[in-house]
């Protein structure tokens, strides 16, 4: 035995591309990459074509307002070495655009119109983007960021209804009847 | 108008209503036994009749144009110019059959099918008319082998007229055409198969996959209408096979029971068959009762 | 909610006194109900429809289109984008016609009180006949549901489709809250697609 799978992708990876910030193993057959955002598509390309990472499995996307930058989150999976990558990015917030990969797999476009709704991360070389995909008339701030708050939005939009006319808090009230009524 | 002539009018008028309802009731008695056979209860026996009388009820009447509005009539006037073309038994159960072959009764059956299809194109629902389309696919399929049994028995008979063809098979079971010439009997109980629309070959209205077929934009007293049109077509579609093949009835008890003992063949084959694509409905009646019919036909003539 | 017009039944009831007790009977025996599942609730429809509860039991059946379905039932949460598809749904149903309220995410949002996308109060934006609590009902209680609905049929108290008639106003006013792309000039003057 040489060395394993995962190792041997690690340091491959390391020699191709040498100002990835860093790579580690997080956990059983899974890998860890994180990149420089001008990487990534050459980056995905290669893992693609010449590694066998045949395999999109999602896009995502985490909201960090502290240091005011997106991350994105590429998860590939590839079945002949049985390996799981991460690739994670970090963008601007403030103008926040990456590469499509849409042209490697078709896929991709329902998560970058996703991403797109859920945090307005505007990616170039999408023919579909700015569709309306969940959202139909959202006239807010993209609703997954962390700055968006929720709860205030619901109450200044939808009506709620009173409570009880009696006041009777309907819970305790079934508690203490219960018996009584299975007895029935 | 002669009294002979009045209680002929009559005795159809009975036809067409008892055929409304016995329509109905071997509707709900195969409701019933899919349910059984489902490991269900099922709706009680009365439910079609609560369904249409529900739907008659409805208040809105939405319709798209005038040939939407024509369509179903124009199905019920093709039903019961079918119904009254076929013969129930003897004297004045007859009705006008005397009027009308084989040939007029096959033409007069399909009238109401393609009236729906006009209907339907007004309505403008693409499920609809993925639903005719579907349809009328499977009645080019079934008609072949169909009209090589019928074409089989005209010439065993030397005769179009189903009276004839009835009178043929008196005396006995082994009379019967369906046992008499085996092979155009199994050509048109395969071709009853697709006539019956039942599950092998339910792909016209497949519930679920295109929503409910040709019917789908009909809702309230449309769908009435066609739930009445049904049950008749049902009865008038099996009437004509026990008189072509299962020597007809002497009176109107036994050929209900001949009607319900058929009915039950496509029932059952349809609970144990899941629905057939559309290409492997076409090849199945072009396949098998095709070749059964055109053995049959050649034994007939030759 | 109070301030809605009580529906005045017996002019809309009445036109037909001799037919009035056959088709009331026959409406409430026989429910078709669209098969349209909008939340996590539809889940529970399988196994009331299938034989262990089997509801054709009581005259219900699927039906596949809007057109001839009695019946509309929302199966829990509803997003507005859901919303839009509902409301023409119940427009395109024939009257007479009744909704069923599912679950705790009708009757006041439920566990999604918080969410930005999904409504509060389903009877806001179509008439409410019959609420069913829980999250999610079991069978029992759905079949519960539909039983209630089919006796307040039969004693003409379902009249949601009437009050929404008269209160359209009302309705569409809350609707257009919601639902910005109803304000546009391309709608259809009183709905009904
Ligand atoms: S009430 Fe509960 S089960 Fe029903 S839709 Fe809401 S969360 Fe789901």
């Amino acid at each position: 035995m040489g060395f394993s799978k995962l190792t041997e992708t690690k340091v491959l990876l390391k020699q191709y591309f040498k100002d990835i910030i860093s790579i580690e193993e997080g956990g059983e057959q899974r890998l860890i990459i994180d990149l420089q955002s001008k990487d990534i598509t050459s980056m995905i390309n290669h893992l693609k074509d010449f590694m066998d990472f045949k395999h999109l499995s999602m896009i995502s996307c985490v909201d960090w307002p502290e240091e005011n930058k997106f991350e994105i989150v590429y998860i590939l999976t590839s079945y002949s070495k049985n390996i799981v990558l991460m690739l994670k990015t970090k963008i601007d917030r403030k103008n926040p655009k990456l590469q499509s990969i849409m042209s490697l797999w078709p896929q991709a476009v329902t998560y970058e119109i996703e991403l797109n709704e859920m945090f307005g991360v505007f990616f170039e070389g999408n023919d579909r983007m700015g569709e309306e995909f969940i959202l139909e008339d959202w006239d807010d701030i993209p609703p997954m960021r962390r700055d968006f708050d929720s709860l205030e939005y619901a109450n200044k939009n939808f009506k709620f209804r009173d409570e009880r006319k009696d006041k009777k808090i309907i819970r305790e009230f079934i508690s203490e009847h219960y018996d009584e009524w299975r007895k029935k | 108008m002669s009294t002979d002539s009045m209680y002929r009018l009559l005795v159809t008028i009975a036809v067409i209503l008892g055929s409304i309802i016995y329509g109905f009731f071997i509707n709900s008695l195969a409701r019933r036994i899919t349910a059984r056979v489902q490991n269900r209860m099922g709706p009680p026996l009365k439910q079609p009749f609560i369904d249409v009388i529900k739907l008659y009820s409805k208040r809105t009447f939405v319709t798209h144009g005038i040939m939407q509005t024509l369509g179903p009539i124009l199905m019920l006037t093709g039903i019961i110019s079918t119904l009254i073309l076929i013969p129930y038994g003897k004297g004045y159960l007859t009705l006008y059959s005397s009027n009308g072959d084989l040939i007029t009764i096959l033409y007069i059956m399909t009238f109401g099918q393609l009236a729906m299809a006009l209907a339907v194109g007004q309505a403008g629902n693409p499920y609809g008319t993925i639903g005719v389309a579907r349809g009328l696919t499977r009645m080019f399929g079934y008609e072949l082998p169909l009209i090589l049994a019928l074409i089989s028995l005209i010439a065993l008979n030397h005769s179009a007229d189903v009276n004839v063809i009835i009178a043929n098979q008196h005396g006995g079971i082994a009379n019967w055409n369906a046992f008499r010439h085996p092979f155009v009997g199994i050509t048109a109980l395969l071709a009853m198969l697709g006539m019956m629309s039942y599950q092998p070959f339910d792909n016209a209205s497949a519930p679920a996959e295109v929503a409910s077929g040709p019917i789908t934009e009909f809702g309230g007293k449309f769908m009435a209408i066609m739930m009445t049109t049904n049950a008749m077509f049902v009865v008038a579609k099996l009437a004509l096979l026990v008189d072509l093949f299962f020597g007809g009835a002497s009176n109107i008890f036994i050929l209900a029971l001949k009607i319900f003992l058929l009915y039950l063949y496509p029932l059952f084959v349809g609970l144990v068959f899941p629905r057939f694509a559309m290409e492997d409905t076409f090849l199945f009646f072009w396949k098998w009762p095709t070749l059964i019919g055109f053995i049959g036909l050649a034994i007939a003539i030759f | 909610m109070d301030d809605l017009k009580r529906p005045t039944l017996d002019s809309d009831f009445t036109c037909d006194m001799a037919f009035n007790k056959i088709t009331k009977w026959a409406q409430k025996n026989s429910l078709w109900l669209l098969a349209y599942g909008t939340g996590c609730g539809a889940i529970e429809l399988s196994p009331t429809m299938t034989s262990r509860y089997d509801w054709s039991r009581l005259g219900i059946r699927g039906s596949a289109t809007p057109r001839q379905a009695d019946l509309l039932l929302i199966t829990g949460y509803l997003s507005t984008k859901t919303l839009k598809r509902v409301i023409r749904s119940y427009e395109q149903m024939q009257d007479p016609k009744y909704v069923i309220g599912f679950g705790s995410c009708t009757i006041n949002g439920g566990m999604y009180y918080d969410s930005y996308n999904t409504i509060k109060q389903l009877d806001l934006y179509i008439p409410v006949d019959v609420y069913i609590n829980g999250c999610m009902p079991r069978p029992e209680a759905v079949l519960s549901g539909l039983a209630y609905l089919k006796d307040k049929i039969g004693d003409k108290k379902a009249d949601g489709w009437i009050k929404y008639k008269q209160n359209f106003e009302w309705y569409r006013e809350n609707q257009k809250k919601i639902l910005k792309s109803f304000n546009g000039d391309n709608m259809p003057d009183k709905y009904n697609w």
